[in-house]
């Protein structure tokens, strides 16, 4: 099973996926803070994050570009409530594999993670 | 919901129930509203994607548009027939909403300088300079002999679309395009060349242009230009042959006018079917335009390394016209053709050929430069040349040359043949394959274009096997509406030919004086692998003939991705506990649930308070069936108010008495086996097929009826989808405006099938079946996907009520259709048959 981490700044939605995954027998991590999320992913590279967009400090998308910096192997999941074409896009070219959209459902979060874990086609697939 | 609002629907329970039911019997008439649209969106998506293609990719994107507001708005209704009930609905359609908008994005055009760049550099660029421009970049790069030039990139063409703001305005136009509508066709190419032929030129733009023309001009001792189209896309996996502009012959200060021709001619009609028959959107092209000094030798031509219609022989083929090429590729003219060993010519050896337009050395020269070029492209060529003033030949284009399979041809004496004598035989084929119609002459290709719009190719019609007298490429805008093209002149070089061969349209070029033979007006097979025509249909060569799509479908991959959030269908059993809104993944399951939810409430709502009408009654009968029947006025006879059924005999409503009777008979003649094309059944298995409309005792999920004197309207459920009859018979009638005792005619019905279980080809039977029974009972009809639309208006009121009584025939009739029918041919027996059951009414 994999090794996930998960950013939102609400910590109670880190923690429900937490559960969620962690039922799945994967072994998550969950934080509310940026910078101790990318330390963590710096010493231990994910197979997968998940990432909010909304954050305290910085943009999800900021923090998804520094993690492929560390972590360039791990696979990306977006989640946002405020979904836009323009950081959909933006995600996509920052090689994130999933944008999905709150509300998410414990089903589409199990599907999504399993898709992406075993290497499926990225959604937006952009003009390829 | 707002207290505030909460309140008020206390209020006006407790005080004034008339009015909350009015207002929520107005919520429910426009639920049913917005359902109705959005299931004709969601069937006309269906049809776009598994359909041929007809459609623009601008239309799916307002198809989606329309039904992301139409979903909201029907949830909005029903969040006032329910308030306070699904609190996340509206999240869960924003969401749906956004995934859908997500899957139709395209990548945003690059409108980024530089805008020009010099033909040498060119290669490799296909999304800057077009695949015209790239693949004679890479010729030239080969140390082939090819003129100078420059391309004005495409990012200009994005750039000119967005500085004049025009990109909303096409793709408004676009979106109305049907690519089989002729007549619309025209006029809407026509806006849209206006358009762009009034927008500014930026002019970053145009003074680069203007100066580069000139020093090209200069170069090249003051010569005249050539501004050609170089397309993305074209040239490339799809020729787009001819269907862009060249202007030849342009001084150097009206090369900008020029490119703004060669922009407007992205719509002409030829171009714009191609594109969208080729599944590509209007913005995945950009042109780009390519500009050459022209040359002005003695001839120029085409030429193709391995002979198309007989690969097998290895000759390569020069066609050659005398002076510019343009009439060749135009297709009205015959060239001269020369052929040539491909062996020889790649050792260079002596050629037999006799010319009058080219001298042996040239024509020698040029076939080594095309053999040489195979290597870069990975196989035969097809090349445009051109001799320059000193009489040497020059490339002007350069393609993979499309060669089909060679197909098994059968002798003239092969069996299925013994009998038939051609019409004409011995014709060249231009493009292969077979197919059968109804001969029609056009003078020319706008006639040929009036043709089709008289003469549409519907599928329950035979198509048109278009005569005329050149191969021009303007009827590449008829690929999607006639099924062969026989032409007097022209050749296998012509674009035309090009374009049939891509989508797989028979082509035959007979020669001058050898169509007399042929029969305006009659059916006609053309055999275009043998280069034969033959009279009537012959079954044998259309079989034989290699009937496969086009290689490329990429608007259905395009569209494909955006269906599971449009038209897949996940909530389909209202009883599972997975009905909810955040199982909801498509407008689709947003319609459903609102229908649903909206229907429950509506009567739910009645029964529970009762006041103001009469409750809803569950109809008597023998029948497992479940109706539920809720009076507006003068649909029940005097009966005790606390019933809770009632018989068929009580029911006083006309259009709804004539609907049950027809369904009674329907039922029973089913059940005693009566009719020879539906298989006997038992009630048992009856209930089982069945899924739900005669099934289910469950209020919510039994079929509904409202129903007055003169009026009913009848959601009947199908299985997870649903028939909806409205009927008016009579002087309070819907249709009735008069308000006299005499309806005058007024009486219609209405009647809407969609879907129901089964693969799309058994749903599709199952409608063919319906529309063939209700054709012949003078409904209008229409059918989209599998959703069939039919009405019945202006009738006597005799007439509107026997039609309803049929209805219930054939709707008892329709649910074993899935089972009963396998092919169009057991459709036609079913409908015989059904209209031969017909008996009168007692």
């Amino acid at each position: 099973m994999a090794n996930i981490s998960v950013l939102d700044d609400v910590s109670d939605a880190a923690t429900l996926i937490r559960r969620i995954l962690e039922r799945k027998g994967h072994s998550v991590s969950t934080f509310s803070e940026e910078e101790a999320f990318l330390a963590f992913v710096a010493e231990n590279p994910p197979d997968l994050a998940i990432l909010d967009i909304k954050l305290k400090k910085m943009t999800g998308v900021e923090v998804l570009e520094e993690l492929r910096k560390v972590a360039p192997n791990a696979k990306i999941i977006m989640l946002t409530g405020y979904p836009t074409l323009e950081t959909a896009r933006e995600c996509m070219r920052l090689g994130a594999a999933e944008y999905c959209v709150k509300p998410i459902d414990k089903e589409e979060l199990e599907d999504k993670v399993s898709e992406v874990l075993q290497g499926g086609l990225l959604q937006g697939d952009q003009g390829a | 919901v707002s207290v505030k609002e909460l309140f008020r629907r206390w209020t006006y329970q407790l005080f004034s129930p008339g009015v909350l039911l009015r207002e929520k019997y107005n919520a429910f008439k426009e639920l049913l509203r917005l359902d109705n649209r959005c299931l004709e969106r969601v069937a006309e998506l269906e049809d776009i994607v598994d359909g041929p293609p007809r459609a623009d990719f601008a239309r799916v994107m307002r198809l989606c548009r329309e039904m992301s507001l139409d979903a909201v708005a029907l949830v909005e209704q029903l969040s006032s027939l329910c308030p306070g009930r699904w609190p996340d609905l509206a999240d869960y359609v924003r969401k749906i909403d956004f995934y859908a908008r997500l899957a139709l994005d395209l990548p945003a055009p690059d409108i980024a300088p530089p805008y020009l760049l010099p033909l040498a550099e060119a290669t490799d660029q296909l999304y800057r300079a077009g695949g015209k421009a790239a693949n004679l970049a890479a010729v030239m790069k080969t140390g082939a002999p090819t003129p100078p030039g420059f391309v004005v990139a495409a990012s200009a063409f994005s750039y000119f679309l967005e500085s004049g703001d025009l990109r909303p305005q096409l793709d408004a136009l676009l979106a109305e395009v049907d690519i089989t509508r002729q007549d619309q066709l025209t006029e809407l190419c026509k806006t849209m060349r206006a358009l762009v032929l009034n927008a500014p030129m930026p002019a970053e733009i145009a003074m680069a242009v203007d100066q580069a023309s000139l020093e090209l001009s200069e170069l090249m001792d003051g010569a005249a230009l050539a501004v050609r189209s170089s397309a993305v896309g074209e040239d490339g996996r799809l020729s787009f042959a001819g269907q862009y502009l060249s202007r030849l012959d342009v001084a150097p200060a009206d090369a900008v006018d020029a490119i703004r021709a060669v922009y407007a001619s992205k719509y002409e009609p030829e171009a714009v079917v191609y594109r969208i028959a080729a599944g590509l959107a209007d913005q995945e092209t950009p042109m780009a335009v390519l500009v050459m000094p022209l040359l002005r030798g003695a001839a120029s031509g085409v030429l193709h390394t391995q002979d198309p219609s007989a690969p097998e022989q290895g000759q390569a083929v020069i066609y050659a016209v005398p002076g510019l090429g343009a009439a060749l590729a135009a297709g009205e003219r015959t060239p001269e053709t020369l052929r040539a060993s491909r062996e020889i010519a790649a050792q260079g050896g002596p050629l037999r050929m006799v010319s009058t337009l080219l001298r042996a050395e040239a024509a020698a020269k040029l076939l080594k430069v095309a053999l040489n070029l195979e290597r870069l492209f990975g196989g035969p060529i097809e090349m445009e040349w051109a001799l320059d003033g000193q009489g040497s030949p020059q490339v002007l284009q350069a393609r993979g040359l499309r060669v089909a399979p060679p197909v098994a041809t059968p002798s003239r004496t092969a069996p299925e043949l013994l009998d038939e004598t051609p019409l004409l035989s011995g014709a060249e084929p231009a493009a292969g394959g077979a197919a059968c119609g109804v001969l029609r002459r056009a003078k020319s290709a706008a006639e040929a274009v009036e043709l089709a719009t008289r003469f549409p190719n519907d599928k329950n019609e035979e198509g048109i096997v278009l005569l005329t007298p050149t191969l021009s490429p303007a009827l590449a805008r008829l690929v999607g509406s006639v099924s062969a093209v026989l032409s007097q002149r022209g050749s296998r070089a012509g674009h035309f030919a090009s374009v049939a061969r891509e989508f797989k349209l028979p082509v035959l070029v007979l020669g001058d004086g050898n169509a007399d033979a042929l029969p305006e007006g009659a059916l006609v097979t053309v055999d275009a692998d043998s280069g034969a025509v033959y009279a009537g249909r012959i079954q044998a060569i259309l079989n034989r003939s290699s009937q496969g799509e086009p290689g490329f479908a990429p608007l259905k991959t395009k569209v494909g991705k955006v269906l599971p959030h449009v038209s897949r269908l996940s909530l389909t059993d209202p009883d599972s506990p997975d009905f909810i809104p955040a199982k909801m993944k498509s407008f689709h399951d947003v319609v459903r649930f609102s229908h649903e939810k909206g229907v429950a409430e509506m009567f739910s709502l009645v029964g529970r308070s009762g006041r103001g009408l009469a409750q809803a009654k569950r109809l008597k009968t023998d029948l497992p069936f479940a109706l539920y029947v809720l009076d507006l006025g003068g649909g029940f006879t005097e009966m005790e108010r606390s019933s809770k059924s009632v018989t068929p005999e009580q029911l006083a409503s006309e259009p709804m008495r004539a609907l049950w009777h027809g369904l009674a008979a329907g039922a029973a003649t089913w059940a005693n086996g009566m009719s020879s094309a539906i298989p006997a059944l038992d009630f048992e298995t009856f209930d089982q097929i069945s899924a739900g409309i005669f099934a289910h005792d469950d209020k919510i999920l039994a079929s509904y009826g409202v129903v007055a004197h003169d009026y009913a309207h009848l959601m009947l459920r199908m299985g997870y989808h649903f028939a909806v009859v409205d009927a008016a018979c009579g002087p309070g009638c819907a249709l009735v405006r008069k308000g006299e005792d005499d309806c005058g005619g007024e009486c219609g019905v209405a009647f809407r099938f969609k879907g129901g279980g089964g693969a799309l080809d058994q749903r599709r039977l199952r409608v063919s079946f319906l529309a063939g029974v209700l054709g012949r009972l003078g409904f209008d009809l229409r059918v989209v996907g599998d959703m069939l639309e039919a009405r019945l208006g202006h009738e006597a009121r005799d007439t509107a009520l026997k039609t309803m009584f049929a209805l219930g025939r054939l709707m008892t009739a329709a649910r074993f259709m899935d089972v009963a029918l396998a092919d169009e041919a057991q459709v036609e027996a079913a409908v015989e048959s059904f209209l031969a059951g017909e008996p009168e009414r007692a």
